[in-house]
C-alpha cells in the first residue's frame, strides 16, 4: 500500500495506518534531522514533533505527496528547535554521541574503521557548514534522496529555486571537500 | 560551452537532468578541458561521499495521542465560517449572532498568536506540542491530548559485565536477540501499591555467561498503562521469542501504551516490595533502577515495564529494538 493509501486511511481514523507511515518514514527523518542539526536529541525531538503535529493536522491534509509534507512539517519543527536552543548545529562526534550512532562494520579492520569515521566526520563537518537554506537542499537531495518536486513540497519554493539552490548548494559542499577527495576514493560506507 | 567552463551544469549531470543533447556537449566540454573535467571527478567524489553517509536508525520510540487523528479548525476556516455568517446571515437572533461572531473573534485570536505559542502536555518533558511552523497551512493547534507524550527515553549506560541479578529479583522476563545478546527485566515482586517503589534489575549482556570479554549496559525502562481496555485485562509477561525482538510500542495501533514514568539509576531506599537484605547489597554495584508507582491507579491495573535498547545503540549493532517486557499488578 502507498503513502497516499495509508494517509487516507489514517485521516479516516486508522491509526495502525499511521503507524504504519510512522514506521516507513522515522529513520529518514531521524537522518535528516541529524543531518541538519547535528545532536541526536535535537534529531529525536523533531521526528516525535514531526509525527504529533503531522497526527494532530491529518484532517487538514490535501494534496502533494506524503513524503514531502512530512519532510516540511519536519523541517518546520526542525527551525522550532533550533530557535528555541539557540545554538548552533553541531557535529555528535564532537561529543562522543557518534559512537553510538555510527557502529562500524565488523567485518572492518582497524585502519578502515579509522578511515571511515574520519570520513564521516569530514563529511557531517561539511554538511554543518553549509548555509542552512543550502544544507536543506543537499541533506533532502543527497541523504535522502527526494526527488526535485518533493523537496519543492518540503521547502515550499518552486521547483526552479531547488534546482538553483541545490546548485549553489552542491558546489559550496564540493568545495570544502576538495582537500579530501582522496579520503573519499575508497569503496566502503561511511 | 568552449569558451566556459561547465560548473553551471555539475548538479543537472550529477543528477542525469541534463537532456542528451545538453549531455553530449558536456561530456564533449570535458574531454577537452582538464579543468572541468577535474573539478567534475571531485564534484561526483564529493557528492557520493555525502550519499555514503548512512541512514541512521530513530533511537527513540515515536508516542502518538491516544485516540483518532483529530483537529481543531484552521485560521482558513474559521475566517470562512465568520465570512459566510457575516454574508449569509441566518434566521437566529441578533444576540446569537454577535455570540458566534465574539467566539470566532477569540479563537482567531488565539490562532494569530502565531509563532511562539505552544501548548505543553502533562508529562511531555522536552517535548511540546505545537503546530507546524512558520508559514504553514499546519497551524498551530492546542487541541488537547488523551495521552501524555513521553519525552526521549532515558540513555542506555555501560555497566560492567558479570554480574548477575539478585536472588530476590524472582519476576522476570528475558529476551536473546539474534546478536546473542540477552536482555533481563526482572522486580522481587509482581504487584505493588501506588506510591511503592519498584526495585528493577535491567541489563542487556552481549555475551551471557562469559567471564571476560562481555560487555553489559542498563537499557531505558519506562513504566506504561496500555492506555485502552486492555490494559485491566489480566495477562503474563510474554518476551520476544530468541532472535526475534518486539516490535517498538509505536506499532501497537490502538492499543498505545501511555508511559507513566522513566525508570531512574543511583541508590534508592527500597523500601518495599520483598527486597531481601542481600538484594539490598547488590545495590551499589548491580544495574539496579527504581521507578514509583503514581498514586491514585486503580487496584489490579495491569502496567508494563518496558525496557528497550533501541538499534544501533551500544550492545544492539542491528536495525531492530531489543525490547522486553515485565507485567505488573497494582496492588
Amino acid at each position: 500500500m502507498d503513502d497516499e493509501a495509508l494517509l487516507d486511511l489514517a485521516r479516516r481514523g486508522d491509526r495502525e495506518a499511521f503507524a504504519e507511515l510512522v514506521t516507513r518514514h522515522q529513520d529518514g527523518l531521524y537522518t535528516m534531522a541529524l543531518r541538519l542539526l547535528g545532536r541526536p536529541e535535537d534529531a529525536c525531538d523533531v521526528v516525535q514533533e514531526t509525527f504529533m503535529r503531522a497526527y494532530v493536522n491529518l484532517p487538514t491534509l490535501r494534496g502533494g505527496s506524503v513524503r514531502g509534507w512530512l519532510y516540511r512539517v519536519a523541517l518546520n519543527a526542525g527551525h522550532d528547535v533550533l530557535r528555541r536552543g539557540v545554538r548552533r548545529p553541531e557535529d555528535p562526534l564532537d561529543r562522543g554521541d557518534g559512537k553510538i550512532l555510527d557502529l562500524p562494520d565488523p567485518a572492518m579492520g582497524p585502519d578502515a574503521v579509522a578511515e571511515g569515521r574520519e570520513r564521516a566526520r569530514v563529511v557531517r563537518r561539511a554538511l554543518l557548514a553549509l548555509p542552512p537554506d543550502f544544507r536543506e537542499a543537499v541533506v533532502l537531495r543527497d541523504v535522502n534522496q527526494l526527488s526535485y518536486e518533493e523537496i519543492a513540497e518540503a521547502l515550499r519554493v518552486p521547483l526552479g529555486t531547488v534546482k538553483s539552490r541545490l546548485s549553489r548548494a552542491r558546489a559550496m559542499l564540493a568545495e570544502a571537500l576538495r582537500g579530501n577527495t582522496a579520503l573519499f576514493a575508497v569503496e566502503g560506507t561511511l | 560551452m568552449a569558451e566556459r567552463h561547465a560548473d553551471p551544469l555539475f548538479s543537472a549531470a550529477y543528477d542525469g537532468e541534463l537532456d542528451p543533447g545538453a549531455r553530449r556537449r558536456f561530456d564533449a566540454h570535458l574531454e577537452g578541458c582538464a579543468r572541468c573535467a577535474g573539478a567534475f571527478d571531485d564534484y561526483r567524489t564529493a557528492l557520493d561521499a555525502v550519499r555514503m553517509l548512512p541512514v541512521v536508525a530513530m533511537p527513540a520510540t515515536v508516542r502518538l495521542p491516544v485516540g483518532a487523528p483529530r483537529a481543531a479548525p484552521g485560521r482558513a476556516a474559521l475566517r470562512g465560517r465568520l465570512r459566510d455568517a457575516l454574508l449569509h446571515p441566518q434566521p437566529v437572533t441578533a444576540a446569537a449572532t454577535l455570540a458566534a461572531v465574539g467566539i470566532a473573534a477569540v479563537v482567531l485570536a488565539v490562532h494569530h498568536g502565531g509563532g511562539s505559542t505552544q501548548t505543553t502536555t502533562a508529562g511531555s518533558g522536552a517535548m511540546a506540542q505545537s503546530g507546524a511552523g512558520s508559514g504553514g497551512d499546519l497551524f498551530r493547534a492546542p487541541v488537547p491530548l488523551l495521552a501524555p507524550i513521553k519525552p526521549v527515553p532515558c540513555p542506555v549506560a555501560p555497566v560492567p559485565a558479570g554480574a548477575a541479578a539478585p536472588a530476590a529479583f524472582a519476576h522476570a522476563a528475558r529476551t536473546a536477540a539474534a546478536t546473542g545478546a540477552e536482555l533481563v527485566l526482572a522486580t522481587p515482586a509482581g504487584s505493588y501499591a501506588p506510591g511503592e517503589s519498584v526495585p528493577i534489575y535491567a541489563r542487556l549482556t552481549t555475551r551471557p555467561g562469559a567471564s571476560g570479554g562481555a560487555t553489559a549496559v542498563v537499557p531505558c525502562v519506562t513504566l506504561e498503562t496500555e492506555g485502552s481496555a486492555a490494559a485491566s485485562a489480566p495477562r503474563v509477561a510474554v518476551p520476544a521469542p530468541p532472535g526475534d525482538a518486539a516490535p517498538a510500542p509505536a506499532n501497537d495501533g490502538a492499543a498505545q501504551p501511555t508511559p507513566l514514568a522513566v525508570a531512574t539509576s543511583g541508590p534508592q531506599a527500597f523500601s518495599a516490595g520483598g527486597l531481601s537484605g542481600s538484594g539490598r547489597g547488590a545495590q551499589a554495584s548491580g544495574p539496579l533502577l527504581s521507578v514509583t508507582i503514581p498514586p491514585g491507579i486503580p487496584r489490579g491495573t495491569v502496567l508494563r515495564l518496558v525496557a528497550l535498547i533501541p538499534p544501533h545503540f551500544a550492545g544492539n549493532p542491528g536495525d531492530s529494538p531489543i525490547q522486553v517486557v515485565l507485567l505488573i499488578t497494582v496492588r
